[in-house]
């Protein structure tokens, strides 16, 4: 084994040139395909990070029937036990609650569809950090009898600005319609369009005054030390309280998912398109080479190298070049992706600033996970050996008696 | 005692539509100890009887039997494995591996035997002395003559300890000089060794080194002579 | 004449070298193709699905509807109107939409609503609107009923039958209230639309918000996505832009034109690294063919070949290799663009099910594209590389030492 090893060896460096070509082919093509998936990484890490602080936390309990009806009829039942079970828990980090209702919001200029957050201020800005996403004006201005905070889009639209009235139309339990003037203390800036122009907040207190006669609260939103607890702790709860609905973050967005998948499918096709070149490179190199060497190998075959010998040495060869080039391409790839992490890859400049409509941050931090690395490199070794199966076995049908004659 | 005997030993190609015989009939047989020279115009069957003998190529009809065994009967794999035991080649355009030096190329083939490393440096360094390469044993192929190079072959040829050497037209690329050197040494070898050996060869004075001659017309034996070889002036 | 019957004749000269050449750019052409179409189908299907269900693929609106988006902008759509825009033959129907934001009540629920006042039938033939009937009947123009959204419709607790009430603001500030029958039930692909459309016919809707002969959007479809572009221009041309504000789907999706740049941009990364990685391999081809004809090179210059002349040779051989390459390539590569084309690459099982879940209305496929001017920019990209690349022999030729050509 040794010394097929060292024979593959010899003859990979036996013409410098092409080799060093070949190994800068594959370098190239991991680095490019590992940069990918670093890129595509960072994204949807960023993107989860963003959409459960802001969206979704790591768990949320509602009304079982509240998300699917959003009737404000379907208020959380037992909230100060849900609230004593909870502060009991050692994952929890914040929670909040909050009243939600949907309804109708009037400028002296527009009308428009809006999605009413009754939140406790101090608590909210813990879990969902809102105030730090304000562009203008106040966060809750406690000194305003009835704040409210809307989206910049939205405020826009209605052209309204700090300081000035926007009236509420919402249904209360009673399914009588409400209506109550809120003066604008601020707007919120968010990365998602949709969230900018559709969605206001309000201290809960005021809401909850105008919908029931006592506090009524829709979902209890909770931050736990680690994401990955979610499932558990909504399982947990979910046994405890069975009246009420736990949901980790994974199920709260269909969308989350969405990206995910999406993105690891395309990326794992193109990186896939990319092996398949090198594939075909490697394959045309080898075959050349063993038609070069025919001489040899017939040689070999008259001298009485078997058959297994014969495979073994080309798929080695393919290996060795591949392995050598793998090896590069992951150190340039490492090596890359660090001083991008370090420096933050600003997608704008490559027409990324529409990545921002979607909710992304255009400054992406690329992440290489191992096990990414491990099935890109995997991958790797197994183009290396389909490509060396047809030179190979063009080699095997090489007539001794002939090869070592011409 | 025959090392080797043919029987009836034929073969057909088939050239476009036309059947050529390269060999028809041969009977043949060969001693231990030989030094045996094939020789005949070119097309005449020497090389496909040495690769016959060789067990690289297949029979139409006839047996070739070495050592009381039938090699027309055997796998493919075990040719194989027969040729890398059995059997000693010497090529006419050395065909050594331009990648391994002078020792590397004659340990190959004792390593693909499965000999022990420590020995397999000994035996190598004994062989390319006896060939007088003792001083150009790390030399690549590529430094070093022609004749050093079928040199070297004869050891890469001697180091499996074969019962016979084939050797096809192994002065044929070389200058007088070197060829008679080479048959200096592949004389030494069948004197020293009782290694037997088997040449093709179209060269009037190799064929007076050898001790047997047998001459090939169209793919027949047309004759089979004993003669006293002429001694080499050095 | 001499010179590149010489050079043909090389080329075939080593059959078994020439054909691993040209199967090496060939390959390249299809997989460059391939990635091509595929990105270029999922534009055009993630356009098409949008602006079905969302903006429409043109829209014509009054100049001040941009701004603010009230029942006072309305654009006036008549016979005219219709006529002047249907004349241009690249134009296939038109869609009228008229649009506020409601209260809608049952007898017991009430909502906030987008009412929309639409044609039945230009609908239809935009999206298949009829088709995701779940329950009840269309109205026909002017009978004074609805069809609600799914999700409304259970938050109002209304079945079909039951009385639905609007209330809210008619144009220039007039007070809208209606009574309707609901006549249908649909289910909305885009799930924030399902909670909250009410559909009336066009007639009923400007009766109710006093808009006669009003429309706030007039969706224009043209025969071919592609259209689109010369069609906004001649429009902005012929028709009046202090009455008539030509929209493209480009500027009512601008997110979704940006996806598609910040796409072609992740696409254009691949075929940067799909054409290095090709062309590192193509170059390893020929600097092992090269290195190969060295002697053969060294034996002609010697017996007193002009060294352009053989390089001119070479330029021919290189001329034919890329250009067979490139044509070999795009034979396979239209008929591999062909299948994939019919039988777009369709997700099953846990993917359809994220595409559900996403509520966007896109189908669950991975459509591949068949235009025309991908393969002339992939095979023009590719010949140009080959081309550069397999100058090397020629390069060679024209500083080639003789001695070491000799020995080698």
């Amino acid at each position: 084994m040794t010394t097929l090893m060292l024979l593959a060896w010899r003859n990979v460096w036996r013409n410098p040139a092409r080799s060093a070509v070949l190994l800068l082919a594959i370098a190239l093509g991991l680095w490019a395909g590992l940069l990918m998936v670093a890129v595509s990484q960072g994204m949807l890490v960023q993107r989860f990070e963003r959409l459960i602080e802001q969206e979704f936390s790591h768990l949320q309990v509602h009304h079982p029937q509240f998300l699917t009806e959003r009737e404000v009829q379907d208020h959380l039942p037992d909230v100060a036990a849900l609230q004593h079970w909870l502060q009991q828990q050692p994952e929890l980090r914040e929670h909040t609650l909050r009243v939600l209702v949907d309804g109708m919001i009037q400028s002296p200029a527009l009308t428009a569809g809006v999605e009413i957050r009754g939140v406790d201020p101090q608590r909210e800005r813990r879990v969902s950090q809102l105030d730090t996403t304000l562009n203008q004006g106040k966060y809750l201005d406690a000194a305003l009898r009835n704040p409210i905070l809307m989206g910049a889009r939205l405020a826009e639209k209605l052209r309204v600005r700090p300081g000035q009235r926007v009236v509420l139309t919402f249904q209360d339990t009673r399914q009588e319609l409400v209506s109550a003037s809120f003066t604008l203390s601020g707007t919120f800036t968010s990365l998602s369009r949709a969230e900018e122009e559709s969605r206001v907040y309000v201290p809960a207190e005021v809401l909850s005054a105008y919908l029931a006669d006592q506090a009524i609260w829709h979902q209890l939103a909770v931050l736990l030390q680690h994401p990955d607890q979610g499932s558990a702790v909504a399982a947990r709860l979910q046994q405890a309280f069975p009246q009420v609905q736990a949901l980790a973050w994974l199920e709260l967005s269909p969308e989350l998912r969405f990206l995910t998948e999406m993105g690891d499918l395309l990326t794992w096709i193109l990186i896939g398109v990319i092996l398949l070149a090198l594939a075909f490179g490697l394959l045309n190199t080898l075959l050349m080479a063993t038609f070069e060497r025919t001489h040899e190998l017939g040689m070999l075959l008259a001298i009485g190298m078997n058959k297994r010998r014969v495979f073994g040495l080309i798929t080695l060869e393919s290996l060795l070049i591949t392995a050598s080039g793998a090896l590069l391409g992951v150190l340039l790839a490492l090596l890359n992706i660090n001083w991008l992490a370090r420096e933050g890859l600003d997608l704008s400049r490559f027409g990324g600033a529409a990545l921002a409509e979607f909710g992304y941050d255009t400054l992406i931090v690329p992440v290489l996970g191992s096990d990414e690395l491990l099935a890109v490199a995997l991958l790797v070794v197994l183009t290396a050996l389909l490509a060396a199966l047809y030179p190979a076995w063009k080699a095997l049908q090489l007539n001794p008696a002939q090869a070592v004659r011409n | 005692m025959a090392i080797i005997t043919t029987h009836g030993l034929s073969k057909v190609y088939q050239a476009g539509k036309v059947p050529v015989h390269a060999l028809r009939d041969v009977d043949l047989s060969i001693e231990e100890g030989e030094f045996t020279s094939i020789v005949g115009p070119s097309g005449s069957g020497k090389t496909t009887l040495l690769n016959q003998l060789g067990g690289l190529d297949r029979p139409s009809s006839g047996e070739v039997w070495v050592d009381g065994c039938n090699i027309s009967a055997l796998k493919d794999s075990q040719l194989i494995d027969y040729r890398l035991r059995h059997i000693g080649f010497i090529f006419q355009s050395y065909n050594l591996l331009p990648v391994f030096t002078a020792a590397e190329n004659v340990a190959f083939i004792l390593l693909l035997q499965g000999e022990k490393k420590d020995r397999i440096r000994q035996r190598v360094s004994e062989l390319l002395t006896e060939v007088g390469l003792g001083d150009r044993m790390d030399a690549r192929p590529r430094e070093l003559s022609g004749g050093q190079q079928q040199r070297v072959a004869v050891a890469r040829a001697l180091a499996s300890r074969p019962r016979f050497i084939l050797a096809d037209e192994p002065t044929a690329n070389l200058d007088s000089q070197s060829a008679m050197k080479l048959l200096d040494i592949m004389e030494k070898m069948n004197r020293e060794h009782r290694m037997t050996f088997i040449f093709s060869t179209h060269d009037q004075r190799v064929i007076e080194r050898a001790r047997r001659v047998i001459r090939m017309v169209d793919g027949a034996i047309e004759s089979d002579q004993v003669q006293q070889p002429e001694p080499h002036q050095a | 004449m001499l010179y590149l019957s010489l050079a043909w004749r090389n080329l075939w000269r080593n059959a078994r070298r020439t054909l691993i050449t040209l199967a090496s750019i060939a390959f390249a052409v299809v997989l460059a193709l391939w990635v091509s179409s595929m990105n270029r189908g999922s534009h055009q299907l993630m356009v098409d699905n949008l602006s079905r269900f969302h903006t429409g693929f043109i829209q014509l609106q009054e100049p001040a509807w941009l701004d603010e988006p009230s029942l006072d902008h309305t654009l006036t759509y008549d016979p005219a109107l219709q006529q002047q825009l249907l004349a241009d033959t690249r134009l296939d129907y038109l869609v009228p939409r008229l649009e506020t934001f409601m209260l809608a009540g049952g007898a017991e629920q009430v909502r906030g609503a987008m009412v929309l006042g639409v044609d039945a039938a230009a609908e239809q033939q935009l999206n298949g609107l009829q088709e995701r009937l779940i329950a009840g009947e269309f109205f026909q123009p002017g009978d004074g009923r609805a069809v609600l959204t799914e999700g409304l419709a259970r938050r109002l607790q209304l079945t079909v039958g039951d009385e639905l009430v609007l209330l809210g603001q008619g144009r220039f500030a007039s007070s809208a209230a209606g009574l309707f029958e609901v006549a249908g039930v649909v289910r909305h692909p885009l799930r924030e639309l399902d909670n909250q459309l009410v559909y009336l016919s066009l007639p009923d809707a400007q009766w109710l918000l006093s808009a006669e002969q009003q429309v706030s959007t007039l969706l224009l479809t043209p025969h071919q996505l592609q259209q689109t572009d010369a069609l906004v221009s001649s429009l902005r041309q012929s028709l009046d832009a202090q009455r008539h504000r030509v929209v493209p789907w480009q500027e009512l999706m601008p997110e979704v034109l940006g996806a598609i740049q910040f796409d072609l941009a992740q696409q254009n990364f691949v075929l940067g690294t799909l054409y290095m990685v090709i062309g590192f391999g193509l170059f390893g081809t020929i600097l092992m063919m090269t290195l190969e004809r060295t002697r053969e090179f060294g034996v002609l210059i010697s017996l007193g070949m002009q060294r352009y002349r053989l390089s001119l040779v070479l330029l021919l051989e290189t001329l034919m290799l890329t250009l067979l390459g490139v044509l070999a390539g795009c034979l396979p590569g239209w008929l591999l663009l062909r299948h994939f084309h019919h039988n777009p690459i369709q997700l099953g099982g846990d993917m359809a099910q994220v595409f559900e879940d996403m509520g966007m209305g896109l189908e669950p496929i991975l459509p591949f594209a068949l235009d025309a001017d991908l393969f002339i920019t992939q095979g023009l990209v590719l010949f140009v590389l080959s081309f550069l690349i397999c100058l090397y022999p020629v390069l060679r030729v024209l500083r080639l030492d003789l001695m070491t050509a000799a020995r080698s």
